[in-house]
């Protein structure tokens, strides 16, 4: 392996001083190139690369002072050291003000010449590796703004203080305009969602599954996260993307599945009121009137896939109000409507209600429609003489309600679909009874709405238990 | 001889014919009209003991203008109306026909679609009976 050896410019009017250092340098394994006059040194320094630069100060033509100038201009990380022939410290001084690395007033022995050229290396080698590293680190930063700058999220990052450290480009559609870094996020932010997404994210509560904005007739999921630095958190990040096309599809769609379920439930509760009207009538055979009543209940089973159907589409509007629910009157009244069927069934239907309950935030709707499909489940899918049990208790952070049945209970091979839509256990047992297929997949997106924990058990033959962990706000 | 005379007012012609069938069977004469302005004539000319009004028609209002119109003259005061409401009409419709037709109107129920037919002729059977 060769080393490249470091270049040396010797510039000298003198040629017998020229030779001496030559000789010096040379041994010492350098390469050494030596001219009379700065005007060769500065035209020979145009066309080659020197590392080093040792001038003499005084030389007819250009002097040493300003070549020293000169070639600084042309390459800065030229090391430039002064000889100086005469008592001229001033010069010498001068000299390293301008640039210069350092100086050898003349007479110098061969090892003052050595050490001075020797840590003229060193600084050189120093330099270089600075404005490297210098480079590489300006160059990753741009690398990352470009990349920042490129993204189609909005993304602001923001310190501890919640104070802006930097945004990028797409993100100026979430700010004031002219925001600027350093200034308090909720001073500059177009909507305070952010401001608190930021603030749950510096106090460690990432919110799953972000919050929808709007602006300008736009809409946006917005999410923050804590940004962590060798486990030590110093702010968080903002990322907002545009969902606006998503957004219209998902209202299209809900919009479409409405429209179709009253278009269908008008012709539906005619084919209800004509059989209504048949089956009213004395003069009905008996086979006709089975046949009939078959027809009504199908009809009537449609319906309520129907209004199953329209709850499903309603749960994927965020916007729906939620308030504040005193558990146990809300739990009594659903257990209650449901309290005629389950005497139709032959099924005795219990309440446990302990004391102490907490409030929970929900739509009423959905609140109803979760322990409603569960309720009607356990009725219809029990045994005559059978019972239902729903028990309501606290438990830190969760309202814990437990609707738990004595009827046929599910296979282990159906329990994991239970909650897809449209799935429905078929069998002997089941061929009789109507099911949307929708129930348990309301009450699943439901649970999921409101981040409940929904736990099902069961053993065939035994019964069936439902648990939700309803979470408590606070 | 029939227990009293019906007028039923609704553009969905299934809700006519299926009320139909069941009052007449319950020994009711019915007649029936599919809009506002054929229900305002016909309660002119027939005179009903009771008047079933869908209160959402082809025009949003057209059940509560013939309401105005009722209240209006003196010889239609007093015959009870059934108003039929549906999930697609707005929820303050009882409160503007109770505003139009004042507190006092003698009977005024409202029944909300789906409606049972059995459920009709039962409240029929109670007020007519009176």
């Amino acid at each position: 392996m060769t080393v490249a050896r470091v270049r040396v410019l010797v510039v000298d009017d003198e040629p017998a001083m020229c030779r001496a250092i030559e000789r010096v340098l040379v041994k010492d394994n350098y390469e050494v190139r030596s001219v009379n006059t700065g005007e060769a040194a500065v035209e020979l320094l145009e066309r080659e690369q020197f590392e080093i630069l040792l001038a003499d100060l005084r030389m007819p033509g250009m002097d040493g002072l300003t070549l020293v100038e000169r070639v600084l201009a042309l390459d800065p990380s030229l090391v430039a050291v002064v000889l100086t022939g005469y008592p001229a410290l001033d010069t010498a001084v001068e000299a390293v003000k301008r640039g210069a690395y350092n100086y050898i007033p003349k007479p110098f022995t061969p090892n003052e010449l050595r050490s001075v050229v020797q840590r003229a290396c060193e600084h050189r080698k120093l330099q270089v590796e600075a404005r490297e590293l210098r480079e590489a680190r300006a160059e990753e930063r741009a690398r990352l703004l470009a990349v920042l700058e490129s993204m189609h999220d909005g993304v602001v990052v923001v310190d501890q203080e919640t104070r802006v450290v930097l945004y990028n480009q797409a993100a100026t559609t979430l700010l004031a305009p002219g925001a600027a870094p350093g200034q308090p996020l909720d001073a500059v932010v177009r909507d305070p969602v952010l401001t608190r997404l930021a603030g749950a994210a510096l106090a460690g509560r990432a919110l799953a599954g972000g919050e929808e904005i709007r602006l300008e007739g736009r809409t946006y999921l917005a999410m923050a996260s804590s940004v962590r630095d060798h486990e030590r958190s110093w702010g968080a990040v903002l990322n907002a993307r545009d969902v606006t096309p998503l957004y219209h599809l998902a209202r299209l769609r809900a919009n479409l599945v409405a429209a179709v379920s009253h278009e269908l439930r008008s012709p539906l509760a005619a084919i209800e009121g004509y059989l209504d009207v048949i089956l009213d009538r004395p003069d009905v055979d008996a086979d006709c009137r089975r046949m009939l009543e078959r027809c009504r209940t199908r009809a009537r089973g449609l319906q309520r896939t129907i209004v199953s159907l329209l709850d499903i589409s309603r749960l994927d509007d965020r916007r729906r109000e939620r308030a504040l629910i005193e558990t146990g009157p809300a739990l009594a009244a659903e257990v209650e409507a449901w309290r005629g069927a389950a005497e139709r069934a032959g099924v005795k239907l219990e309440f446990f209600l302990s004391p102490g309950l907490p409030h929970v935030l929900a739509n009423e709707a959905d609140f109803s429609c979760l322990v409603g499909n569960l309720v009607d489940n356990a009725i219809k899918y029990n045994r005559p003489d059978g019972r239902v049990e729903v028990k309501v208790w606290p438990e830190p952070g969760y309202v814990v309600m437990v609707v738990e049945d004595t009827g046929m209970g599910i296979a282990s091979e159906d329990l994991p679909h239970i909650f897809e839509e449209f799935y429905r256990v078929r069998n002997q047992d089941t061929a009789l009874i109507d099911g949307s297929g929708l129930g348990l997949a309301l009450v699943r997106k439901v649970a999921e709405t409101y981040r409940c924990r929904l736990e099902v058990d069961s053993q065939p033959g035994l019964g069936t238990t439902f648990t939700v962990r309803w979470p408590v706000p606070g | 001889m029939h227990k009293g005379r019906i007028l039923i007012i609704d553009d969905d012609s299934d809700f006519v014919e299926i009320n139909r069938m069941a009052l007449e069977a319950a020994g009711y004469q019915i007649s029936a009209a599919y809009n506002g302005r054929e229900g305002l004539g016909k309660i002119q000319a027939e005179k009903p003991d009771l008047i079933l009004l869908d209160v959402m028609m082809t025009t949003v209002t057209e059940g509560l203008d013939l309401a105005y119109e009722l209240r209006e003259k003196e010889e239609y005061r007093g015959i009870p109306i059934f108003l039929i409401t549906s999930m697609t009409s707005a929820p303050e419709f009882p409160q503007s026909f109770t505003y139009v037709l004042g507190r006092d109107w003698p009977v005024t129920k409202y029944f909300d679609k789906p409606v049972k037919p059995a459920q009709i002729v039962a409240a029929v059977g109670e007020v007519l009976a009176k």
